[in-house]
């Protein structure tokens, strides 16, 4: 991972673009507006993806990407540097408070939302060569879901994009819970294997 | 035991409760289990990085420059509210215009950093205090911090035995990503020397050159694997 280096940035001074985001949220839990501008600089492409991922309509993924970063500003004293990265913990956020918003929609947006060939059609031009790299690990992600089983990858899908219980998904399928509860652990068995010795690059 | 429910069970819905497709009571009875059960809690940590990975798996969009306008419109607000607020608001205290005068990377020329390099020595020369070694033949030279480093509150010294040198660090932030800190021996008014790289937050660092009395140890961030002169003004300054 490299940091973002986009042109015409605005975001704080030198001294504050290298920090690692750990310590910059150190700086965001006493109140610091610049350091925040660098947080959102380079994570705003992968929160705003995401919360489009799941919501399906800009206008929703923006309003979820908002609420996201603000809470982040907001709460940035309750991050705990043990407990993960901020990227992770920053998409965590995200994620919930997507899904919130997708199960206040109908079960039409719902699945989807969780066909993952939704979103393919609108991917933003490659700009920088963070961007670049954040495209090339989305494919090679996308490799992984790819390689799973389909039943498994369904059941991931229209949980974690779709918002679902197993109890809904298990009827929606025609499929036992217990088989279905398997189907989830199996596929992120799976992807926790393939994604083991990526983590030491990215 | 959980309502009559064995370990087992619960160990078969943690992969529905790591990617949240557990209703909120079944949610609760595993996160129960989860407190007395370290079995459990080894696994949903080996499980959640798959579900972490899942994010990574989506079509990169760019976000519209409208959002940022409108993040930032507030954060800004809300930050302004909490400097007028001033020691009565319930944040910790942070010195933000320390690092006011830091220069833009993209600004820095070979020439100004070399002149912020001699800048820096001349202040830190002013400042710095020896103290007593703690062992025969080593001494130990406290070393000036500036920029964000000083507001996160990190600490350096030099430790010295004959022409060897070692920086102690504590609490140093961590680089950006593709960043490291490289050490540097200045002697006069000589271009700085480079002296090793690290990524360290507490510990102690090998300064991988020979260092006489009079000479300054500088620390710099730098990208990718180091620099062979520094591209950025030093946040930690030592005189030998």
């Amino acid at each position: 991972m490299a940091t973002q280096r986009r042109s015409g940035a605005r975001a704080g001074g030198t001294g504050l673009r290298q920090l690692g985001d750990e310590d910059l949220m150190q700086l965001v839990a006493g109140g610091d507006a610049r350091a925040f501008e660098v947080i959102y600089e380079r994570h705003c492409t992968a929160v705003f993806s995401l919360a489009y991922r799941i919501c399906g309509v800009r206008a929703a993924a923006e309003e979820v990407a908002q609420e996201a970063f603000l809470s982040i500003w907001r709460s940035g004293a309750r991050y705990d540097r043990t407990r993960g990265s901020v990227r992770t913990w920053l998409l965590g956020v995200v994620h919930n408070r997507a899904i919130d918003s997708l199960r206040r929609s109908t079960v039409h947006d719902r699945l989807r939302a969780a066909d993952e060939t939704a979103a393919e059609r609108v991917e933003a031009p490659e700009r920088t060569e963070v961007e670049v790299a954040r495209r090339d690990e989305a494919r090679s992600m996308r490799a992984v879901l790819g390689a799973l089983p389909s039943e498994q990858r369904r059941v991931v899908e229209l949980a974690y994009f779709g918002g679902f219980t197993h109890e809904q998904i298990a009827e929606m399928l025609g499929a036992p819970l217990g088989t279905v509860k398997g189907r989830m652990r199996l596929a992120l068995e799976k992807m926790r294997a393939s994604i083991e010795p990526r983590e030491a690059v990215l | 035991m959980n309502s009559g429910l064995e370990h087992r069970d619960f160990a078969e819905s943690l992969g529905a409760y790591a990617l949240g497709a557990l209703p909120k009571e079944e949610c609760a009875r595993v996160r129960e289990h989860l407190v007395s059960c370290r079995e459990c809690r080894a696994e949903l940590e080996w499980l959640r990085a798959g579900v972490d990975a899942l994010p990574a798996s989506v079509p990169q969009v760019e976000a519209p420059p409208e959002l940022r306008e409108r993040v930032m419109q507030v954060v800004e607000a809300e930050a302004e509210l909490l400097r007028a607020a001033g020691e009565a608001a319930d944040q910790p205290p942070v010195r933000r215009r320390a690092w006011r005068w830091w220069p833009s990377v993209s600004a820095l020329r070979p020439s100004v950093v070399v002149t912020a390099c001699a800048a820096a020595v001349v202040i830190a020369g002013a400042i710095l205090s020896l103290s007593s070694g703690v062992t025969p033949g080593t001494r130990t030279v406290h070393a000036q911090i500036t920029g964000p480093a000083r507001v996160l509150g990190a600490r350096a010294s030099l430790r010295l035995r004959g022409s060897r040198a070692e920086l102690v660090v504590s609490r140093l932030p961590t680089p950006a990503a593709d960043h490291v800190d490289e050490l540097w021996v200045q002697r006069g008014s000589a271009a700085p020397v480079p002296a090793g790289t690290f990524v360290v937050r507490n510990g102690a660092v090998d300064v991988a050159r020979p260092v006489r009395r009079g000479d300054h140890v500088l620390v710099t961030v730098e990208r990718g694997r180091g620099a062979r002169a520094p591209t950025t003004t030093p946040f930690i300054v030592a005189k030998v």
